[in-house]
């Protein structure tokens, strides 16, 4: 899959009739611009980046900051599920909590937290 | 928090290296019985909606609140806004989660509450909005060769009942111009499901 969209891009074929069509951001809906990634990335509370970053760069504020310039080039408003990527993984807030591994966690917000 | 390692979690949630664990959620299960504060959440009946494909298509759907909440209850974006104000970005976050929503349908010229009165018979409106007609336009877009879209156009797509569009031909769903020149089928209880047919 990743092959094929890697073939498709440098063979010219995005954007194109009969190649990989881009699919139009809704007009009515303010959805890109409500979500204030920017607002988040740039607060200056945020000092340091998240638990997990040393271990799974892209999932991090930085790895954010990165696809969000190269995002820009494209669609200069950003793109939405990007989110994600500012998620650290569990395993990694249980360390910081149980250890303080790379900085410790204090407090914890549970929602719809049903145990596995 | 749905994550493997349920030990884990435990040891972590009921360690004295925590100081703060607090949970909101709509039923005192398990992960919650273990905070040292309990937010109840408002259900789905209890607050209002807007469904919008996360962003990714022109569909989106109000739905109001069926009921108050009861007794303390609250959606979950009162104890978002409540944090992010707190967090100095009062500006970025309306009193109610209406107000959220008013932000998002701003491009609509209707806010939350009007849209629900536009269709107040089915309690939801439910809005499919046409391309390039908006305040923001195409050009925020790269451009492209031939630009190419999904047909939206009334004459060539349509939502037809596929019950009606398996009857006629077992492969009319995968066919360009499926179902076209049908009627829809009379019986209303037949006409759950749904397909955008279109001719090519």
């Amino acid at each position: 899959m990743l092959g094929k969209c890697i073939l498709r891009a440098i063979t010219g074929n995005l954007g194109v009739t009969g190649g990989e069509i881009y699919s139009d951001h809704p007009y009515h809906l303010n959805w890109i611009d409500n979500l204030k990634f920017d607002a988040l990335l740039n607060h200056p509370d945020r000092t340091r980046d998240n638990v997990s970053a040393g271990e799974y760069p892209i999932t991090s504020v930085r790895g954010y900051r990165m696809f969000r310039e190269a995002m820009a080039k494209v669609y200069p408003k950003g793109f939405g599920p990007a989110h994600y990527m500012l998620l650290p993984a569990s395993w990694a807030i249980w360390q910081a909590v149980l250890e303080g591994r790379p900085y410790p966690i204090k407090a914890i917000c549970t929602q719809g937290a049903t145990p596995s | 928090m749905n994550v493997s390692d349920a030990r884990g979690t435990y040891r972590v949630l009921t360690s004295e290296k925590l100081d703060l664990h607090f949970a909101m959620d709509l039923t005192m299960q398990p992960t919650a019985s273990l905070a040292d504060y309990v937010l109840p959440a408002a259900g789905w009946l209890e607050r209002p909606n807007l469904r919008t494909d996360w962003g990714f298509s022109n569909l989106y759907q109000c739905t109001d609140a069926a009921v108050e909440p009861l007794c303390e209850r609250r959606d979950d974006y009162w104890l978002w806004a409540q944090l992010g104000k707190r967090l100095g970005m009062a500006e970025e976050w309306p009193e109610t989660l209406e107000g959220m929503f008013d932000l998002f349908l701003e491009g609509t010229g209707m806010n939350f509450r009007g849209h629900l009165e536009k269709n107040i018979e089915n309690g939801f409106t439910f809005g499919l909005l046409r391309r390039g007609t908006g305040p923001t336009s195409r050009q925020d877009l790269p451009p492209t060769r031939e630009r190419s879209s999904f047909p939206l156009h009334p004459r060539k797509a349509g939502i037809r009942s596929l019950l009606r569009l398996r009857r006629a031909s077992p492969f009319a769903l995968f066919h360009p111009g499926a179902g076209q020149g049908l009627s829809p089928h009379p019986d209303k209880r037949l006409q759950g499901a749904g397909v955008l047919a279109f001719e090519l």
